[in-house]
């Protein structure tokens, strides 16, 4: 098994017909995405890589089934997409793209729970089950590289960080059962313990690794999560910046979230609360690697 | 985030419906003087700077009388607050006040919805005031899609504490700033204090409002209140970054540069989000001092390779810099050959002697062969692939820059 997505999820692509959607499409389906649909605004009736192409979700729910769209759509226009999505009844929602008005994810995130609807991003890079299938930019042409299917779940706030350490335990023989990139803006859809959530009914997935950052609450969740008994699985768990809590230069490094505000969001004050809840902390990148693979031993 | 300076944060929240004292913006002490004389010789000076900690700094005075208006503003104008010079200062009314609030409307990361704070002690340091005491901020949820009546904010009013008298004015005024917050994009929108003066009305005295840049696009209106030369949030722009700024400007829409002046040695261009602040980390670690930092967008080729030859370029001329390390995690699409070009057409501009002053690389992805092909050209600069991880590349440029040995840390 897998979480959210595998081989038989059905794939709606809304903007299929934009750039970006023309550069990721061909890899998610080469790689096994089952990719039915998409959908354009004024650009129904065509296909697109044999893909059959509607005007609205309406048009294309005639003629298919979607458990998850995925949104190639840019920044200013995810709002009116995203709405789309939720009232045509889709479960899951990933919003790919950077840049989204703070004001517009608020919205598309609090309508969507109000009809229990799954959001991933937005700023999410994608997300994989290796050997499986896979959405958005993750894994790019070579995705064996990158990822390999085994026991390990991974969720990250960076989409490159997550990869990198993909990249890294795969060259050691780790595989993942599926890879998050949960977005780095400040409000994002599905945090960390949404996805772990998933992760404790999946039986594939025997730990999980997450990339954190300083800013939100996020980690501090997982550590609340865990203590009340909803997440039994080993954790492992890497939050940079500590060292730069009292630094001068409060730069965001491009994730919106990854601001410290109101004293919310302290790296320390994380890793201090995440370790009070067992969770093992790799405190620089090499150590990633043999601490998972210990954790992996002792199951 | 946009930061507005506090004249034009007063005018939005005054736009809104909600009263602000009446005041005026000066560039000299003898400009505070004749204004203050039009507000009765009592007054308040604030400086004008895009910054907080101003009462700290001492840069908010009470002038009780008309003869200590020249000598205080003086004083302000000479002063720093932070890294800002004062180059304005505000000269605000006095006002006969008898409660300071605090109000403020955010962003909650953990609902993903606006949430208001809300005080009956005002007119001190947020943080400071949640902080030593948390339970003294009332937080009151909103949901974003959701139209609110008074009688739907006042219980919250109420358990903040607030009398009763006062706790429908107070509710309007949170009613209006929610509209302000979700009609202009606000990311926030602070008014400490918020008071109530001996004749009842209730008046922000002081405002802060900060716009969200990811919609600044739909929001046209607002461009007369923002400000080019605001800095970076803490500090005003450096000479390098101002120039670093010029060449983003080329086409601020593709391949777009955040970019950070440090007083380091190290010269830091690692990009991705994570990977940089991860690594950035890590270099502090080893026991390193990055001098920037950096980050690009990937983009249309020949603009985002215009782009990093410039960039490299420029930073490559900050003095003291001892040393330059390039990365990136490994890439999904973006090809590393196309960046590697315009590194190395940047690094030879330079005529550097990279046995003296060295360069670490290291990249993974698409157009790897290629890359490495064209790193050949520069047989001193050190680079890496895909196996060296982020640990390596912090070691190693904290070994050549500093010429230390950190085998087996």
């Amino acid at each position: 098994m897998s979480i959210i997505l595998d081989e038989s999820t059905r794939v709606l692509v809304q903007g299929i017909t934009g750039g970006e959607a023309r550069r990721f499409l061909p890899t998610m389906k080469q790689y096994g995405t089952k990719i039915v649909a998409g959908t354009t605004p004024g650009k129904g009736g065509q296909h697109i890589d044999g893909i059959p192409v509607y005007n609205t979700i309406q048009e294309c729910l005639q003629t298919h089934e979607i458990d998850l769209s995925v949104l190639f759509v840019p920044a200013r226009f995810v709002k009116q997409a995203a709405f789309e999505a939720i009232q045509a009844g889709i479960k899951t929602i990933h919003i790919l793209a950077e840049g989204v008005p703070h004001h517009d994810s608020s919205q598309i995130i609090t309508l969507a729970k109000e009809g229990n609807v799954q959001i991933i991003g937005p700023n999410s890079q994608g997300m994989i089950s290796p050997g499986k299938a896979k959405i958005g930019a993750t894994g790019g042409e070579t995705p064996e590289l990158m990822f390999t299917q085994g026991p390990l779940g991974v969720i990250s706030r960076s989409g490159g960080m997550g990869t990198e350490v993909c990249l890294f335990l795969t060259a050691e023989g780790i595989g993942q059962s599926t890879y998050v990139a949960i977005g780095g803006d400040l409000l994002i859809g599905s945090a960390f313990v949404d996805i772990l959530e998933l992760f404790q009914k999946d039986d594939e997935t025997k730990c999980v690794f997450i990339f954190g950052e300083p800013g939100t609450g996020r980690e501090e969740a997982v550590a609340d999560f865990i203590l009340s008994g909803n997440f039994t699985k080993p954790v492992i768990a890497m939050i940079p910046g500590d060292n730069l809590e009292n630094s001068e230069t409060p730069s965001t490094f491009g994730h919106t979230g990854a601001i410290i505000e109101r004293g919310i969001g302290v790296p320390s004050i994380k890793k201090e609360k995440l370790k009070k809840a067992g969770v093992y902390i790799a405190e620089s990148f090499s150590e990633i690697v043999p601490l998972v693979k210990k954790v992996l031993e002792e199951i | 985030m946009v930061r507005l300076l506090e004249n034009f944060s007063l005018e939005l929240i005054k736009q809104h419906d909600i009263s602000i004292p009446s005041y005026s913006i000066v560039s000299n002490p003898e400009d505070a003087v004749s204004f203050s004389k039009e507000l009765g010789g009592e007054c308040v000076l604030k400086a004008l700077v895009p910054t907080g900690k101003r009462g700290k700094a001492g840069a908010v005075r009470i002038i009780n009388s008309f003869d200590k208006v020249e000598e205080n503003a003086t004083a302000i104008m000479d002063s720093k607050v932070g890294f800002f010079p004062v180059n304005q200062l505000i000269v605000m009314e006095k006002l006969d006040i008898i409660k300071e609030f605090f109000v403020s409307i955010t962003f909650d990361s953990n609902s993903n919805s606006p949430i208001v704070l809300l005080s009956k002690n005002g007119g001190v340091d947020i943080e400071e005031l949640s902080g030593n005491s948390p339970e003294v901020i009332t937080q009151i949820p909103l949901n974003i899609l959701k139209k609110y009546s008074i009688e739907d904010i006042y219980p919250g009013i109420i358990s903040a504490g607030f009398e009763e008298k006062i706790a429908n004015q107070i509710a309007t005024c949170v009613l209006k700033l929610f509209s302000m917050f979700k009609k202009c994009d606000c990311r926030m929108i602070e008014i400490n204090p918020l008071v109530e003066l001996k004749s009842g009305e209730i008046v922000a005295a002081s405002g802060v409002v900060t716009l969200d840049d990811q919609a600044l696009f739909r929001q046209k209106k607002l461009e007369k209140f923002l400000s080019n030369d605001e800095g970076n949030g803490w500090r005003p722009l450096t000479d390098l970054e101002s120039k670093m700024k010029k060449i983003d400007q080329i086409n601020p829409d593709v391949a777009s540069i955040r970019f950070g002046e440090l007083e380091g040695e190290i010269g830091f261009m690692l990009t991705g989000g994570g990977y940089s602040l991860a690594g950035f980390s890590q270099i502090i670690l080893c026991g390193g001092s990055p001098a920037s930092t950096f980050d690009i967008t990937p983009g249309i080729n020949k603009v985002y390779q215009e782009k990093i030859s410039l960039a490299v370029e420029l930073l490559l001329t900050k003095p003291g810099l001892k040393g330059l390390v390039i990365a990136g995690n490994v890439s999904n699409f973006t090809k590393v050959d196309i960046k590697m070009e315009s590194v190395v057409r940047a690094l030879k501009n330079s005529k550097l002697d990279f046995k003296k002053f060295p360069v670490v690389i290291r990249f993974a992805g698409p157009g790897i062969e290629n890359a490495r092909e064209i790193i050949s050209e520069l047989p001193d600069v050190h680079f890496y692939e895909k196996d060296f991880s982020l640990d390596d590349l912090s070691k190693k440029i904290v070994e050549l820059v500093y010429k230390r040995n950190m085998e087996g840390k």
